[in-house]
């Protein structure tokens, strides 16, 4: 069933077994599976069914560190989440992200990364690409491999899932119903409180309640719970908003290579070669440019390295050699620091404070970057294809241009899943550390974020905690 | 502070923090950024 909270009031048909905050990718993934196995759902978002500006100013804030992007435009407050503008870019976690327990506590995971990679195939399916992913090493000595992306339609998660919703005996759809509070004592949450845009008040009870807000407003609005009610549903001093991660997306360089067939693919160093050199994953994508860059960059090779710009320009000539632009995204060391926190100033049309974003890049970020990039580099110089120009802030170690992608939109960690309190906020089960019954979902839940992007990974998490929550019972 | 765990002495770390971060990876020769061969030149 679906209401309309900005209708008019609303009575529930509550209890319910579960009660999902945020329809976005995690949310919408969640019910659905829940409500396919029999479990009385209700599925509460802040926005509508399209976009309104009353719901996306919610998410304003402010950021401090690094540049960033406007909180308000980096995310989407409305059924179906980020989702109604996601690239539909799908690669997992690999086994290396769960294996860097050499690296320190905060890099340790509480699961297995088989206990993840086995709802792979239904989260492929739910964003409609192929699970066969076809990795291969290039090099084993310099630990080069090629790594294979698919891409979703994209999947509309509203648009899939709305009529199945909308028909579901099991799963009650809630608009315009903005998470306000939780209801309960004795580490048990009993109901939460939603407001509409007239201030009208609901309430519902239910036997579980899974936060599902984003990467963003997990951590804020868990925050918010914190200062309100103390002890009283959780535990105190868990690390909540902290460990807030993103994936840095800068173009490194140009190359001239010659007859290459390897344009638009993407590329990541193995495990043992991110051990060896003590680094994390990164991934580079080669692309293909046109025949005046080929030109400028030969013309400027010629200037400063005569004999090989003779070579390349002797290939330029015949239509040997081409130009390529390298870009790269990479994973960011988890840092306590990195953080989304309450506004001491600005509160929401309810009340709550809105988020502030405290992110900044760390020395290890760059190693990562430069590390992966050489590895490139030194295969391409090994096997004589031509040769990389990296941009100036590169090798002049300047900061990071203002100017380029800056980031993907990946906002990761802030409700982190952890094998101890003291490095997380929810443990194994999605659970948060001290509560009977609050649950995290989504890429907050992230202890690491690696390099890939990360909503085929919200819906695998998503459908294990469907399992954990009776679904798969 | 990041919490890695190095496999070099605390000394050797702190000789390698005063080589700057870039040369550290690319010790090679670098012109207007491209990444050269001794013989390129």
């Amino acid at each position: 069933m679906l209401y309309d909270f900005a209708k008019g009031p609303i009575v529930s048909d509550d209890p319910y077994d579960v009660c999902i905050l945020g329809a976005g990718a995690a949310g919408i993934t969640l019910a659905v599976r829940l409500g396919r196995a029999g479990k009385r759902v209700a599925l509460c978002e802040g926005g509508g069914l399209d976009y309104e500006d009353e719901s996306q100013e919610i998410y304003a804030g402010s950021t401090f560190g690094d540049p960033y992007f406007d909180l308000d435009i980096a995310r989407l407050r409305y059924f179906g989440g980020s989702t109604n503008h996601w690239g539909g870019y799908c690669r997992s976690f690999e086994a290396t992200d769960f294996n860097r327990g050499h690296m320190g506590d905060d890099f340790r995971w509480p699961i297995t990364y088989d206990e993840l990679l086995a709802y792979r195939p239904e989260a492929c399916e739910i964003v409609e690409i192929d699970p066969d992913y076809q990795d291969h090493v290039v090099d084993e000595q310099l630990g080069l491999r090629q790594v294979d992306f698919k891409y979703s339609p994209p999947v509309v998660f509203s648009e899939k899932f709305h009529d199945e919703i909308e028909n579901s005996k099991n799963i009650d759809l809630f608009l315009n119903a903005n998470f306000v509070d939780l209801v309960g004592a004795y580490r048990r949450v009993r109901s939460v409180k939603l407001r509409n845009y007239a201030d009208q008040e609901l309430e519902i009870r239910s036997d579980a309640v899974v936060f599902a807000m984003g990467g963003i407003d997990n951590s804020r609005q868990l925050l918010w719970m914190e200062r309100k009610h103390g002890a009283a549903l959780f535990d105190r001093d868990l690390p909540i908003g902290r460990y807030w991660m993103e994936h840095p997306h800068f173009t490194i360089g140009e190359a001239l290579i010659k007859s290459w067939d390897q344009a638009n693919l993407y590329f990541a160093l193995t495990e043992k070669m991110q051990r060896t050199l003590g680094i994390l994953g990164c991934g580079v994508v080669v692309e293909e440019q046109g025949d005046s860059t080929t030109k400028r960059l030969v013309k400027d090779l010629l200037c400063v390295a005569p004999g090989v710009g003779a070579w390349a320009a002797d290939l330029a000539g015949k239509k040997l050699i081409c130009s390529y632009k390298f870009h790269a995204a990479w994973e960011q060391a988890p840092n306590r620091d990195n953080r989304v926190a309450l506004s001491e100033r600005d509160a929401d049309r309810f009340g709550v404070p809105l988020s502030e974003l405290h992110w900044n890049k760390a020395p290890i970020d760059r190693e990562t970057m430069l590390a992966s990039t050489q590895q490139f580099n030194a295969y391409i110089l090994r096997e004589n294809l031509g040769r990389l120009q990296l941009r100036d802030w590169v090798y002049q170690g300047d900061e990071y241009p203002d100017d380029d992608v800056l980031a993907g939109y990946h906002h990761m960690g802030g409700t982190r899943m952890s094998h101890t309190p003291r490095y997380g906020v929810v443990d194994g089960n999605c659970k948060v550390f001290g509560s009977e019954n609050l649950y995290m979902a989504g890429s907050s839940l992230y202890t690491t974020s690696g390099y890939n992007n990360p909503t085929l990974a919200i819906v695998q998490f998503a459908l294990r905690l469907a399992d954990h929550l009776g679904a798969g019972v | 502070m990041n919490r890695r765990s190095f496999s070099i002495s605390a000394v050797l770390a702190a000789a390698i923090w005063q080589v700057p971060l870039f040369r550290r990876y690319f010790p090679q020769r670098v012109q207007n950024g491209w990444l050269l061969k001794d013989d390129d030149v």
